[in-house]
């Protein structure tokens, strides 16, 4: 068990670098020069005011040198300093960070307090209206683009009932109410996928398990309650699990437009500025955090799948 | 003892099946899986049933307990100990399900719950019914574990993946006998498991039937079992009672074709080895394509005109027996009293 998490870990090291290096890469291939975007507004600025700033910057070395030394200092920790405003990159991300858990836990849990109930319902009710109607909201769900359901929502509420998200952030201490009007409607629209995919899942395991033998063996002597909570629920749930890992990718990858588009200065909203001032140090930063998230999720999920489900082994 | 019911048995059965058929909507229409079957079951005797696959074993197993899954009741009686099962509610059947009847099912490799072991099974199963605490429960449990020999206590914290098919099943047969039911059902309760540990269940099935003093229902193919293991058997085919009487007078000198079909079909230790073995021509006629007359007359060796015409009913003969077959019908008394419940 422990040999497997570390094992586990040693892997999620690795995929993260090599996630990090693609990026790099592919950042090194967008158009656009990060010296120019700062230098350009600036009359009359010589070629060797130009190439002072990026050798400030360490762009002028080989690129492959530049990944190398990026990759070493990384690994002691330091992701070096912002190209834009000069901060380190660790605590711009480390005053980002919490903003953007926050509102991952809160669109997790969208999925998972909505998902659930509504899967069980429908596999309970099988074939009913409600199931029917569940139906069409899940395949909706799944297919609407979370950026798209996050702006329908402001439209559509600021039309029909004049109501709008606050326009300015406030942090939980600051004003837990405020701050929690302004995450509902971004973690409903990064939620509701995850609520589709759960309901849809939870509903053909509960399914299956409502038909399969030891349901049997129970059923014939227990009152139908204990039958679906110890046993049916319980059963139909060990699929269900591995897709909240999944979710976490789609979370994380949503919150980069979400945020920007409801202006919160989470991660997300860190990465969408940096990306297009080109501010490669801060991108990488994040890129480390959110694959490191999402790989951490991932193996919490697997260890607890082994604590509900006795057939799992650690190998 | 005068009675007005003419049941073959002195006292009334504990189960009483009547005329059951059993119908399922299928996309393709309503089958009737299950036609009119009728038999009885009494204290402490164990009743096989027999038949090829597909003639309705399992669905009338099913049906006696009201666990039929998409299929319903649409004609006849399950009495228990006198009463209509098909008539109760959810609630009242829940105090005759697993607490007077249980059942065994075919595949003990699905029948328990994969996420709780097999102890915590065995006490569910004895809470449900009994109003006792976590702790005698636990005793109990314990007992009837190491009466169906599943080796005490570690076993216990066992869950069901780590155990083998044949100690999964008396784990089932632990579940089914904690409560001491008077009826027992046990559906093909060893074909998932190798011949060594057959014999082992079987054997295991009869001590503790005959130590909790309970009937048995035991669905079965194999002849060989019957002879073991039954007092009375019941012959299937294509969802009817064909011939039913006492196991060993129906093995010696079977009154249906089928059955002596079913009973030429046996390897015995007299059959010669080189003499292949005696298979039924044809196969068992699907449910929406039932011949007319009798069922059997297409498959029938001794079938003869009248047998696509008219549908036999079960007609008693002497010594508790009876068959459905004209050839049994030739001018007898017995033609007029078709036994109750055919
Ligand atoms: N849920 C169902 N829906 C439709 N038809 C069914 C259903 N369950 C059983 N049947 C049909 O009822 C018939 C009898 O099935 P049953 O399972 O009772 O056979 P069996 O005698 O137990 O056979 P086996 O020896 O293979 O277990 C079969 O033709 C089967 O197709
Ligand atoms: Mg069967």
């Amino acid at each position: 068990m422990v040999e497997y998490v570390v094992r586990r870990g040693l892997y999620g090291v690795l995929v993260v670098a090599l996630v990090t290096v693609f990026v790099f890469l592919t950042l090194r291939l967008i158009p656009g020069d990060v010296v120019r975007l700062q230098l350009a507004d600036a009359p009359g600025v010589s070629p060797e005011q130009i190439a002072q700033r990026a050798a400030q910057l360490g762009l002028d070395q080989p690129l492959l040198a530049q990944l190398w030394r990026f990759l070493a200092n990384a690994a002691t920790g330091d992701f070096g300093t912002s190209f834009q405003s000069g901060e380190p990159v660790t605590a711009l991300i480390a005053e980002r960070l919490p903003t953007t858990l926050q509102l991952g836990v809160m669109a997790l849990a969208v999925s998972v307090v909505l998902g659930v109930p509504l899967g069980l319902l429908s596999a309970v009710r099988q074939n009913s209206w409600l199931d029917q109607g569940l139906r069409v909201v899940s395949v909706a769900g799944l297919s609407i683009p979370n950026f798209w359901l996050g702006l329908l929502l402001v439209t559509y509420l600021a039309l029909w009932f004049s109501w709008s998200p606050p326009l300015v952030y406030r942090t939980p201490a600051e004003d837990l109410g405020s701050n929690l009007v302004h995450m509902a409607l971004p973690a409903i629209a990064l939620g509701v996928a995850g609520m589709a995919a759960i309901a849809r899942m939870l509903r053909s395991s509960m399914l299956e398990v409502l038909r399969s033998p030891f349901i049997r063996t129970v059923r014939p002597g227990a009152p139908e309650r204990t039958v679906l909570v110890t046993h049916a629920v319980r059963n139909s749930l060990v699929p269900v699990f591995s897709l909240i890992g999944l979710q976490v990718g789609h979370i994380l990858g949503g919150t980069v437009i979400l945020e920007s588009i409801f202006a919160i200065p989470g991660m997300g909203m860190l990465i969408f500025e940096s990306v297009q001032l080109r501010d490669y140090p801060v991108v990488l930063g994040c890129v480390v955090v959110y694959g490191a998230v999402f790989i951490l999720v991932n193996l919490v999920v697997d260890v607890l799948y082994g604590v509900i489900d006795p057939r799992i082994r650690y190998a | 003892m005068p009675t007005t019911v003419p049941t073959p048995q002195p006292v009334p059965p504990l189960l009483q099946i009547e005329d059951l058929h059993v119908e399922f909507d299928t996309p393709d229409g309503t089958v009737e899986a299950v036609a009119g079957v009728g038999f009885s079951v009494g204290a402490q005797e164990t009743v096989a049933v027999v038949g090829e696959s597909g003639s309705g074993k399992t669905v009338t197993a099913l049906a006696v307990l009201q666990l039929l899954d998409g299929g319903r009741i649409s004609r006849g009686r399950v009495l228990w100990d006198g009463t209509d099962l098909t008539g109760l509610d959810r609630r009242a059947l829940r105090r005759i399900r697993g607490n007077e009847i249980a059942m065994i099912f075919q595949d003990p490799m699905t029948s328990l719950d994969p996420l709780y072991t097999v102890g915590h099974q065995i006490v569910e199963g004895l809470r449900l019914h009994r109003r006792i605490d976590k702790r005698a429960a636990r005793g109990r449990a314990s007992s009837c574990w190491s009466r169906s020999h599943a080796r005490p206590a570690p076993q216990a914290r066992r869950y069901p993946h780590q155990l083998s098919g044949g100690q999964r099943q008396r784990v089932m047969i632990a579940i089914a006998l904690a409560c001491s039911p008077r009826l027992l059902i046990a559906d093909e309760p060893t074909t998932a498991l190798d011949v060594t540990i057959e014999a082992q269940i079987l054997e295991l099935l009869r001590e503790l039937q005959a130590e909790y003093r309970s009937a048995m229902l035991l669905v079965t193919h194999d002849m060989g079992v019957v002879a073991e293991t039954a007092d009375r058997v019941v012959v299937f085919y294509a969802g009817q009672v064909v011939e039913q009487g006492p196991t060993a007078e129906v093995l010696r000198d079977p009154q249906h074709p089928y059955t002596a079909a079913l009973l030429a079909a046996v390897p015995s230790g007299e059959t010669d080895r080189a003499e292949p073995l005696a298979a039924i021509p044809g196969v068992v006629p699907p449910l929406r394509a039932m011949p007319s007359g009798c069922r059997f007359h297409t498959r029938c060796a001794r079938a003869w005109d009248d047998c696509a015409r008219d549908e036999p009913p079960l007609l008693p003969l002497p010594g508790g027996r009876s068959a459905r077959c004209l050839l049994h019908r030739s001018g007898t008394a017995l033609q007029a009293a078709a036994v109750k419940g055919a």
